[in-house]
């Protein structure tokens, strides 16, 4: 087994947080959101219920396969091949999604800082992620719980700082959008928080697993609902006609900030909650990609695997796209399907798996 | 896992604490730092038609820190000439953009738009639409989102940028100033460029924003010691009204404040009726409190919009020599300022409503809430067919509540 560390439920609870209120101040989340306009609240909801339930999957396949990881338990209930594809298909998942993090890290620090190359973020903060990735879970989960709590002050201090320019009437009119728009939006929502499917491999190295279902709900629910209010808020400062046009909606908020005419221009809250958001959520991912790596290739260790996981991702945040209009065609058409076939669908079929298996043994 | 120090550690600690104090050092910077005496802070923006055909000019007033500083706020010993704090620089082009990086040559200095207090338009330019001026601003990082817009009313916007101001020496705050004192009188309606864009996004609501002039003869300063009567200032007052984005017509100062009434902005001000003892004679009651309400119904297919406004206040003053401080003289006060209130806000519905065809009330935005099924039939002719015949209720309630500290006026013997 690659990795001696453990990982505490308190840990765990914030990397699945982080994960979450990182995802919701970079703009990805707005490009489903904003069409979904005063009706954004149920796609959130429907995105909560779902990764719950995908949550409630992974926890059941990691009580039957205890101290396993995703990536080892596919290859047991699928076979050699077909379990190692499976790893491969969640292994290239949580890399766009790092690769689209790193990209949208470099996309939203360039709006502020223009004349700063892009490639400086994402190599420093690819490089930094790469290194606590070498240093194993432990300090993983301990950047997560240190991290984790400031995200959550930012996160929820930039809403209730600009609620004083908000009219909560532009929540109004709900339900205007048409049945397949919400369900749709829905989904592809559920597709961003299912990013949280890394569960099925830490929960293998988790003090207490058996909490983990639990927890992951806890944190769904709490961060879930942060962006459901943050995002309320965008709405009725911008109203929803607006709401749908702006692009960074966390940064657009925080620009609006005018305490008294004193406290003015604290994007740099938002900048902060970017930076460190962006670089936990990026080591975990980082993390469990290079471990998938070496349990697909059933090495002792994943360190070695770390540096060309480490260029890849580099080369891909800056080469992968050309600009902020192809990131958004891929994500909407292409990234979004894919991790939903994967997070829901996959893991679906490995439970379904575990299950008949474990009844053909009972009957045999 | 225990951490045991041994000698080869703390030898690698070191080493450790050596690395990252060169980190401190040189990654401590801003990849493209530039000090503050390297930048121009951009105070003021003013927007105005060209002499070259389909080109813009663009004024900025530019804060010059150092005279800004130095000069201080008191008189200058010895009657030397005052330096302005400010510089105002104009440059077109095609696009409001390219006047911009048009003036940056002029100055010399990178441009620094993030203390920008307020962006004045042209009123004939802003007929022409005025989101295609305010674009560059929306979409610069750095710019104030919370800058104040003004139309400038009559005069060309550099005009008042290059007018003085007594109380600031930036000129710029002077008008960010008068703006946030709108509550005195309540006759302006204070827009920053987030909330008029707000506003024109919103369905149903057309923005507004408030006028600048400069100060008619009576209410200018008095010139500096020594120099030519150049000293002008500038005044806020009046709404521009929009029609999407194209300026369509003025409210006058009791039309805005009808306004204001109707939107539940009304902070101040002083209402001025007739005494109920002698006609001839005046009383000036202060406005405390204010506060407006919309109801909405619709009744045989039409909308009915009724806008109820409640308001406290004091006598300020009175021109007659009766002691008011009775009930019957109090309610009778009362009834007469309802009615000037009530015509304030029939006043600017009139205006809105038949001369400009414009709802810059936001009931059109109200119904949409309201009525989200009805409103998809009337979003389309809103603006032409059901604001302009909209049937709107006003009902007042305004309460007088004291005398100030003395029961009636002054005594005389």
């Amino acid at each position: 087994m690659p990795e001696r560390d453990r990982i505490s439920t308190w840990q765990f609870f914030w990397v699945i947080v982080s994960i979450i209120i990182t995802l919701s101040t970079f703009r990805l989340p707005h490009l489903i959101l904003g069409a979904a306009k005063q009706d954004y609240w149920l796609a959130i909801l429907i995105a909560i219920v779902m990764d719950i339930s995908v949550g409630a999957c992974l926890f059941l396949l990691g009580r039957r396969h205890p101290g396993r990881t995703l990536f080892e338990y596919a290859q047991e209930l699928l076979g050699g091949l077909f379990g190692r594809l499976a790893g491969v298909a969640y292994v290239l998942l949580f890399l766009q999604m790092a690769v689209l993090l790193a990209r949208s890290l470099s996309e939203s620090l360039f709006l502020v800082m223009p004349e700063t190359p892009g490639s400086v973020f994402v190599i420093t903060i690819v490089f930094l992620a790469g290194l606590a990735v070498n240093k194993g879970l432990e300090v993983i989960g301990r950047l997560a719980e240190l991290i984790g709590v400031i995200l959550f002050f930012l996160a929820s201090g930039v809403p209730l700082l600009a609620s004083s320019r908000a009219d909560f009437g532009n929540l109004l009119p709900v339900l205007q959008t048409s049945p397949a728009v919400i369900v749709k939006a829905g989904l592809l929502m559920t597709s961003f928080f299912g990013i949280c499917v890394v569960m099925g491999v830490l929960m293998a190295y988790q003090t207490q697993p058996e909490m983990a279902f639990k927890v992951k709900a806890a944190a769904v629910v709490m961060s879930g609902f942060l962006m459901l209010a943050s995002y309320g808020v965008a709405l009725a400062i911008f109203g929803g006609q607006a709401f749908s046009a702006i692009i960074h909606v966390s940064f657009g908020v925080a620009r609006l900030i005018s305490i008294r005419g004193f406290v003015e221009r604290v994007e740099a809250m938002v900048m902060a909650l970017w930076v460190a958001g962006g670089f936990l959520a990026i080591a975990v991912l980082y993390y469990c990609a290079a471990l998938g790596v070496a349990q697909i290739l059933k090495r002792n260790s994943y360190q070695p695997v770390i540096p060309p996981l480490g260029v890849a991702m580099v080369a891909l945040s800056l080469w992968q796209f050309k600009n902020r209009v192809t990131v958004d065609r891929f994500v909407l058409q292409v990234y979004l399907w894919y991790a939903l076939a994967i997070e829901a669908g996959l893991t679906g079929i490995l439970l379904v798996v575990s299950l008949l298996k474990a009844s053909g043994k009972q009957t045999a | 896992m225990t951490m045991q120090v041994r000698p080869r550690r703390s030898l690698a600690h070191l080493g450790a604490v050596v690395v990252l104090s060169g980190f401190l050092i040189t990654l401590a910077g801003c990849w493209n730092a530039l000090e503050l005496d390297e930048r121009a802070l951009v105070v003021g923006v003013g927007l105005d038609h060209s002499r070259l055909p389909g080109q813009v000019d663009l004024s900025l007033q530019i804060l010059k820190p150092a005279a800004a500083v130095s000069g201080g706020r008191g008189r200058g010993g010895g009657g030397g000439s005052e330096e302005k704090a400010v510089w105002v620089v104009t440059a077109s082009g095609r696009t409001p953009f390219e006047a911009v990086r048009n003036a940056s040559r002029l100055t010399g200095r990178k441009l620094f738009w993030g203390h920008i207090e307020a962006i004045i338009v042209h009123e004939t330019l802003a007929r022409e639409g005025i989101t295609r001026l305010l674009d560059p601003f929306i979409r610069d990082h750095e710019s104030r989102q919370l800058a104040w817009l003004l139309i400038a009313k009559g005069i060309r916007a550099k005009e008042i940028l290059t007018a003085g101001a007594e109380m600031e020496r930036i000129p710029a705050e002077a008008i960010r100033d008068q703006l946030k004192s709108y509550g005195a009188t309540s006759t302006i309606m204070p827009m920053d460029i987030h909330r008029f864009m707000t506003d024109l996004a919103a369905p149903g609501k057309s923005p507004v924003a408030p006028g600048i002039e400069l100060a008619s003869a009576g209410e200018k300063a008095e010139p500096k010691g020594g120099s030519e009567g150049e000293s002008k200032l500038v005044k806020v007052t009046g709404t521009a009204v929009f029609r999407g984005d194209r300026l369509v017509g003025w409210l006058d100062e009791k039309e805005s404040r009808g306004l204001l009434w109707v939107l539940n902005q009304v902070k101040s001000g002083s209402l001025v009726v007739r005494c109920p003892a002698d006609e001839r004679e005046r009383v000036g009651l202060e406005i405390m409190r204010a506060k407006s309400k919309l109801g909405l119904q619709i009744q045989r297919g039409r909308p009915v919009v009724t806008v109820e406004v409640t308001e406290v206040g004091n006598i300020a003053d009175q021109t007659g020599r009766t002691n008011l401080t009775n009930v019957a003289y109090f309610r009778s006060l009362e009834r007469r300022k309802a009615a000037v209130i009530r015509d304030e806000v029939q006043a600017a519905l009139a205006k809105a409503q038949k001369r400009l065809r414009s709802d810059i009330f936001g009931f059109g935005l109200a119904m949409s809430r309201k009525f989200p099924t009805e409103w998809r039939n009337m979003e389309l002719n809103w603006h032409d067919q059901f604001f302009p015949d909209l049937q709107v209720r006003v009902e007042v309630h305004a309460t007088l509540r004291d005398t100030g500290t003395t029961a009636g006026p002054a005594l005389i013997r």
